[in-house]
């Protein structure tokens, strides 16, 4: 991950946890300011509804005062006075004079409790209102109060008055009043996002068609069914909360106010409930500021974080690019210095290094070119020495020889010349082995059977390797232990595209190097495999082994180990695998053996990729 | 300035009319509803003439018809059609017309025509034939060319039903021209717009429900009322599934306090009844106990076991009384135990019982009944017919009653308010519209 | 024609003994019909059963009418053998209701024989004797002349004979024994229907002779000996002249409405100033009468419109409209014996379903002054004519409303009464 991404990151996470931070303070804090609201309204709409209920107690009786001392009525209290008398002219009565005063119910009762006039149920007249006459209270103090009153299509709810009617001994009744339903509702002031319900409790359990609200029956009632259920099993002020749907904004409070008549008979429910609604749409109105607000820092902080970060991390970002060009041997790679910070004076370091380091290289450049003229110089002179001083020794004899006879000179002369010739063939072939290095062929590629190569190279020496006589550069010819080849092919392994005499070659040195390795006998192992397309030829030995630094410079040419080596054995190996855009490696510990591992690509790059393909010691 | 009106019969004018009955056809050989035959006779009477009328003890006399006779057993009957009588369409009235005329009533009726009178043969004796045709449903209409013409004072000038009925003098009509001029009938108009139209002077004549007389007649207003004619009863039609049990319907008829209804309801203007016929015409209407028998109702309502649905019962809903005493039988009946439950409805559609109301149509016994049967789907008719005494008359409003399908609940009368400009109303005893008699007074100028 | 239907004029002479009860000599009527319902009765509980039985009134029969009929029925029961016992000891209760209808009485036994009932009826027409009332009582200033079941028209009384106007005929009538007999009858024949209110008036022609005037239709019987009525359509105006007025008048009569057309002919009778041979249009108009203002002839006539109007007197033929309050379409004029002063008679402003009555009154400044009590009559007054033989009596018709008859009257004045 880049210092830039990081950088991003820490500011988007930063910003993110900040509004997040604020967001859920916003919102708890507008929970908790809802809910104190709430319970206000709740026990202001509360308030308002015992003031309204007051209020319209008073209005009906008001209303029923003004009805009882009205012509009417004490036209029919005269009538009450007969002997006999004949309601049957006043059977209307009640129902204009509740339209007049604006009643739901009225009902004109006689001293015995017979209905004269009724406005909510005409045709019960005739029938006994008891209550009015059992009880006898004293009507005239009495309050408005809550009564069930029966009407055709079932009981209703009613706030009620009675105002007796007094005309000589006798007492006619004036009972009426308003009903409790969804009109009286409305004429509630309800906040927003609160509603009044009302259950006109008539019969046990619970009916729903008995709650309604301003608009009229609830809706999916059942749930409001066990708060309701409560307060008729012990009527007093409840609160639950009901969950309409599954959304968030589905829930409402409720608080159920119990309405109880004269005699505390539980008659009516009156529900306040206050819609989580606004509360979530609040919440949800500050979480989608929080997202904007968010999203726009993010953006604004992408923006900044960048900017900052391209002021931070662009001179470092210049610095890694250049270290890492440096890595790729590009030395003299300069950065751009600009201003005078730690970066700054970060990156006139750096460049100074590069030109230290330029410099270094071309010393060291310019020492090991002086170093390896020297070794090749040595190398040649040592080449040529040994075949020279067998060639002066021989002149020496062979000039020596003309002081003797001249069949010990032809003798001497033979084997002198002999001697010579083997010399100079052996000068020639010296001679002729820089010169092979100096002109490495261009591989003739062609699909090859890379098993099949081993084999052949390992077949060039199987004489030596069971112990038969190696000639020796100087031609002393010596028993040797036998070595143990040992074949690891892979079956399967596809054929390489890749010159087979090369390939030959290089396998040839190796094994050579190898069977050079165990002077005293061993094992070779010889193996094949396939790797993830290339294909890998190890040759092992159980030889000396090759310290760290003989490694690090196995592949140098003229480098060697041995007594009589050229040098160029392994770096012939190297340029051949390289020709064939192959990898070579080698791992050595001394006294353990040594490895060499030939990668080579099923289908050689057309490309030269440079000194990443090579040579690599472990 | 203080009209004044005269004495003398004066001629001319319109007279407006206003009804709640919508009169969906004139045709008498077309049914309508119960509370539409009264206005319907009360026209037919106007644009055409019966053959036989009725005379002041309900007796018949001649009419279109000069005499009749009877022989076979009553089972034969000759009519004289009067001559020199003209349609409205000026043709002259023939037994022809006569026959088609009444066949078009009743298609069992086998009716011939002669030079110059009419032969009725039937192969039960009809005793009261003469009293049947003096109905209003039989008054004697040409259909010759799809109108209906008459012989009648008025003839029909422009009839669009529920809307408005103009009838224009006939000015050669043979037993005297009307004195009004017109009379103008706007129909379906409810109870409640007639009496602020009336107020206003913009109609003269106005129908009153029973409630309405009293109240009316305090604001000084001229009500004319007819004897207790009008029947209003509580019918249950066959296939009425959850009063089908007549058990239950005994119970509703005992439960029911019709005293209260006529009393308070009705505001004592008619008379609690369980007899189709009232007292004043039939004589034995006492005979079918009107009381309440509470005990007795929900006994019966035991003895019917099954959980009862409730029954529905029809009412107009244009008719505010109508509405107040099915509401009434319904808290009656709950005494009882028996739910009903009034549901406003033109037609009882769905409803198992329906509130109606039956106008007499006739002071004479046999007559109003056969009316009366022939409302109720006729079931009676013929037994009705053929009763010729009071007794099989009782006889045949007993079966009618038997199975409690009609409750009859009381006879109202027949109430109109009407303006000063009305004179001469002179309405029979069991009601109608007796405008070919009335005239109105002259209208004003201002004096010198 | 209403009088071809047995409907013939039945004349009274009008005594007060005409008030006699005449329930004694109804006693009878009531055999017959209690006989058969004690048969039914019989027939339905057994002959010879004991019987509790109790009786009812729901007719209009009066409480001593029914007292004697429940006799008659008990006796009729009881001398079929049946016993009347207490309720507990009956074998049948049995309910007599004395009841009605429009056409009948009907007596109805409800017969009570275990759980089961049966009912027996009897019906008695209603237009038996009992139902028959007598005629209404007289007052001083009123003279029942004669009834009819058909509208008279008007009644012209000559000597001993009244000759009587109906839509259909003209009849003579001559006193005798206190009755009135009929001597001649000639129906009326004319080509066009009359009004529903047909009027008609008579008027004497010079002799003996007479002439009827009914809506497009005149009438003369010329020979008194000759039953021979000629009667023909006619346009002409109706001489309504009144005795003692110098001035004759004649005005055209719209038959179909009704009424009078208000074109009018005045001609001079003697010799007068006011008007002669003159034509002249007044509003159209139901009746008309003629007092005196200041000794000139002063025409009232009651116009179609409610309104009156005043022609002739001091101010000429200018006439004057007024709306005299309470005063009806009918007028005549009468004098009084006991003055020369000519005093309107006026029907009262009500309706034809109403009792009416007539009343004289002055004319003063051409406002009317009640000049006496009214006279009730016993229904609404159908037609009223000064009578064209003698200025001291009119002649009134009245519906009355409890018969259903026609009764004709003949006013006068009585003074000092």
């Amino acid at each position: 991950m880049s210092l830039r991404t990081k950088l991003i990151l820490l500011f988007t996470i930063t910003i993110a946890v900040s509004v997040a931070l604020v967001t859920w303070i916003a919102t708890l804090r507008i929970r908790q300011a809802f809910n104190a609201a709430d319970a206000q309204h709740t026990a202001a709409l509360i308030t308002q509804f015992r003031q309204e209920f007051a209020r319209r107690g008073q209005e009906v009786t008001s209303s029923l005062s003004g009805i009882a001392e009205g012509e009417a009525v004490q036209r029919i209290a005269l009538e009450a006075l007969k002997p006999a008398p004949d309601y049957s002219t006043f059977v209307d009565e009640a129902r204009a004079l509740a339209e007049s005063h604006q009643l739901d119910f009225l009902e004109i009762v006689a001293p015995d409790g017979t209905i004269i006039s009724s406005a909510q149920w005409p045709a019960r007249f005739g029938y006994k209102e008891e209550w009015l006459t059992q009880a006898a209270p004293d009507w005239s103090a009495q309050p408005a109060f809550l009564k069930r009153e029966e009407l055709p299509d079932g009981p209703a709810l009613a706030l009620v008055a009675v105002r007796p009617v007094r005309v000589a001994e006798t007492t006619l009744f004036v009972t009426g009043g308003i009903r409790l339903d969804r009109q009286f509702l409305k004429s509630l002031v309800l906040p927003s996002g609160m509603r009044a319900l009302l259950y006109t409790n008539t019969a046990p359990g619970f009916a729903a068609l008995s709650l309604e609200d301003a608009k009229g029956p609830v809706t999916n009632a059942a749930k409001l069914a066990p708060l309701i259920q409560k307060v008729q099993v012990r009527p007093a002020e409840i609160s639950s909360v009901v969950q309409w749907d599954a959304t968030p904004a589905g829930s409402e409070a409720f608080q159920a106010i119990p309405l109880q008549g004269r005699n505390d008979e539980l008659l009516g429910i009156l529900l306040i409930g206050t819609s989580r609604r606004d509360l979530v749409e609040v919440q949800t109105r500050v979480r989608n500021i929080a997202f904007i607000v968010g999203g726009i820092g993010i953006f604004v902080g992408l923006l900044l974080s960048a900017w900052a970060a391209s002021r931070v991390t662009r001179p470092v970002e210049r610095l890694a690019a250049a270290a890492t060009e440096v890595a790729a041997g590009k030395w003299n790679t300069q950065v751009e210095i600009s201003g005078s910070d730690e970066i700054a004076q970060l990156a006139d370091s750096f460049n100074q290094m590069t030109r230290e380091l330029i410099e270094q290289r071309d010393r060291l450049v310019q020492s090991e070119r002086v170093a390896a003229w020297r070794e090749l110089a040595r190398r040649l002179a040592h080449e040529l020495k040994n075949p020279l001083f067998p060639l002066q020794i021989t002149i020496e004899n062979l000039v020596r020889s003309r002081d003797v006879g001249p069949e010990q000179f032809d003798e001497v002369f033979r084997e002198s010349t002999t001697t010579l010739l083997a010399e100079l063939s052996n000068l020639k072939a010296i001679i002729g082995r820089f010169s092979d290095f100096a002109k490495m062929p261009t591989p003739q590629l062609q699909f090859v059977n890379i098993n099949e190569v081993v084999r052949r190279a390992l077949k060039t020496y199987e004489a030596q390797l069971t112990g038969v006589p190696h000639p020796s550069p100087s031609g002393e010819g010596a028993n040797r232990p036998a070595i143990t080849a040992k074949l690891e092919f892979h079956d399967g392994i596809p054929e390489v595209l890749a010159d087979p005499e090369l390939l030959h070659r290089a396998v040839s040195n190796l094994i050579l190097n190898a069977m050079d390795a165990m002077p005293n006998g061993g094992t070779l192992v010889l193996r094949t495999r396939q790797n993830d397309g290339s294909v890998r030829i190890e040759i092992a030995d159980s030889g000396t082994g090759l310290t760290k630094e003989e490694c690090a410079r196995l592949f140098t040419p003229y480098y060697t180990t041995k007594q009589h080596g050229t040098g160029l054995g392994l770096a012939i190996v190297q340029s051949v695998v390289a020709d064939h855009h192959g990898r070579i490696a080698v791992e050595s510990e001394p006294d353990r053996g040594t490895t060499f591992r030939i990668d080579l690509p099923v289908r050689p790059e057309t490309h030269h990729t440079g000194d990443a393909r090579g040579a690599s010691v472990q | 300035m203080v009209a004044h009106a005269a004495t003398r019969p004066h001629y001319g004018g319109t007279l407006r009319v206003e009804s709640r009955a919508a009169l969906p056809s004139l045709d008498p050989s077309q049914s309508i509803a119960p509370a539409e035959i009264a206005l319907r006779d009360s026209v037919l009477s106007l644009i055409g003439d019966t053959l036989v009328a009725l005379d002041a003890n309900a007796r018949p006399i001649p009419r279109l018809a000069t005499r009749w006779q009877s022989d076979n057993g009553n089972k034969r009957w000759q009519f004289w059609i009067r001559p020199g009588v003209f349609l409205h369409n000026d043709a002259s009235l023939t037994p022809a017309h006569v026959a088609q005329s009444l066949a078009a009533i009743n298609p069992n009726w086998k009716v011939r025509a002669n030079s110059d009178y009419i032969i009725f043969e039937s192969e039960l004796p009809l005793p009261e034939l003469p009293v049947e045709l003096s109905r209003p449903s039989y008054t004697i209409l040409s259909r010759a060319s799809g109108q209906l013409v008459g012989t009648g004072p008025f003839r029909i000038e422009d009839f669009q039903p529920a809307r408005r009925l103009v009838l224009r003098a006939n000015d050669d009509y043979w037993n005297g021209r009307p004195y009004l001029d017109a009379i103008n009938v706007t129909l379906s108009v409810p109870l409640r717009d007639q009496a602020l139209h009336l107020q206003l002077g913009q109609v003269d004549l106005i129908e009153l429900a029973p409630d309405q007389v009293r109240r009316t007649s305090q604001d000084n207003r001229r009500v004319a009322t007819s004897a207790p004619s009008e029947l209003i009863a509580m019918v249950v039609p066959n296939g009425s599934s959850p009063a089908e049990d007549p058990r239950l319907r005994q119970a509703i008829s005992l439960a029911i306090d019709r005293v209260a209804i006529n009393n308070t309801l009705l505001q004592r203007q008619g008379e609690p009844t369980a007899a189709l016929l009232p007292q004043w015409i039939s004589g034995y209407a006492f005979l079918f106990p009107s009381n309440r028998d509470l005990d007795r109702a929900r006994q019966l309502r035991a003895e019917v076991h099954s959980a009862q649905a409730p029954v529905t019962l029809a009412y107009d809903p244009a008719d505010a009384l109508a509405r107040t005493i099915a509401e009434r039988v319904a808290v009656n009946a709950r005494d009882a135990g028996i739910a009903i439950q009034p549901v406003p409805a033109m037609t009882n559609n769905g409803a198992a019982a329906k509130l109606v109301r039956i106008p007499a149509s006739s002071a004479n016994s046999h007559a109003a009944l056969a009316s009366i049967a022939s409302s109720l789907d006729g079931a009676e008719l013929p037994r009705v017919l053929t009763a010729g005494t009071p007794e099989n008359l009782y006889a045949a409003e007993r079966a009618l009653l038997d199975d409690f399908r009609i409750i009859p609940l009381a006879h109202v009368p027949e109430s109109f308010a009407l303006s000063p400009r009305i004179r001469n109303w002179t309405a029979p005893r069991y009601g109608g519209l007796p405008l070919h008699s009335v005239w109105l007074e002259a209208a004003q100028e201002a004096a010198k | 024609m209403r009088l071809c239907i047995g409907h013939r004029i039945r004349l009274f002479i009008i005594a007060i003994a005409c008030g006699l009860s005449l329930a004694s000599a109804n006693a009878d009527v009531w055999t017959a019909p209690a006989s058969d319902l004690a048969n039914k009765i019989a027939a339905k509980a057994g002959p010879g059963s004991a019987i509790s039985i109790k009786f009812a009134n729901r007719s209009s029969l009066s409480a001593s009418e029914s007292t004697k009929i429940t006799a008659q029925i008990r006796s009729q029961l009881q001398g079929r053998g049946m016993r009347m016992v207490e309720p507990a000891q009956a074998v049948a209760n049995i309910s007599v209701t004395l009841s009605e209808n429009e056409q009948n009485y009907l007596w109805i036994a409800d017969i009570a024989q275990g759980s089961t009932s049966e009912v027996v009826m009897v019906p008695m027409s209603r237009s038996s004797p009992a139902d028959q009332r007598g005629a209404s009582a007289l007052t001083l200033r009123r003279r029942l002349l004669l009834t009819s079941d058909d509208p008279i028209l008007d009644v012209a009384l000559q000597g001993d004979t009244a000759v009587v106007l109906t839509p259909s005929a003209l009849t003579y009538y001559r006193a005798q024994n206190g009755n009135f007999q009929e001597l001649l009858s000639m129906p009326i024949k004319h080509s066009r229907p009359f009004p529903r209110d047909v009027r008609g008036h008579i008027t004497g022609l010079a002799g003996s002779a007479i002439e009827a005037w009914l809506p497009g239709v005149r009438c003369i019987h010329a020979n008194p000996q000759q039953a021979v009525l000629e009667c023909q359509d006619t346009d002409d105006p109706w001489p309504l002249s009144t005795p003692g007025v110098p001035i004759g008048v004649n005005a055209f009569f719209s038959p179909v409405r009704n009424f009078f057309s208000g074109a009018m002919t005045f001609h001079d009778e003697a010799p007068s100033a006011q008007a002669r041979d003159h034509s002249h249009d007044l509003p159209p108009f139901y009746s008309m009468a003629v007092v005196e203002e200041e000794a000139l002839p002063l025409w009232i006539l009651a116009g179609v419109d409610g309104r009156t109007t005043f022609f002739g007197g001091k101010r000429g033929t200018q006439p004057t409209h007024v709306n005299l309050r309470g005063l009806g379409s009918d007028l005549a004029s009468i004098v009084a014996p006991c003055g020369p002063q000519r005093l309107l008679l006026a029907t009262r402003n009500t309706d034809f379903n109403q009792q009416d009555s007539v009343q004289p009154f002055h004319i003063v400044n051409r406002d009317v002054i009640a000049a006496g009590n009214a006279v009730d009559l016993p229904g609404p007054i159908t037609a009223l004519w000064t009578s064209s033989a003698a200025s001291d009596s009119a002649t009134a018709v009245s519906h009355n409303l409890n018969t259903g008859k026609y009764e004709a009257y003949s006013l006068s004045l009585v003074c000092n009464q």
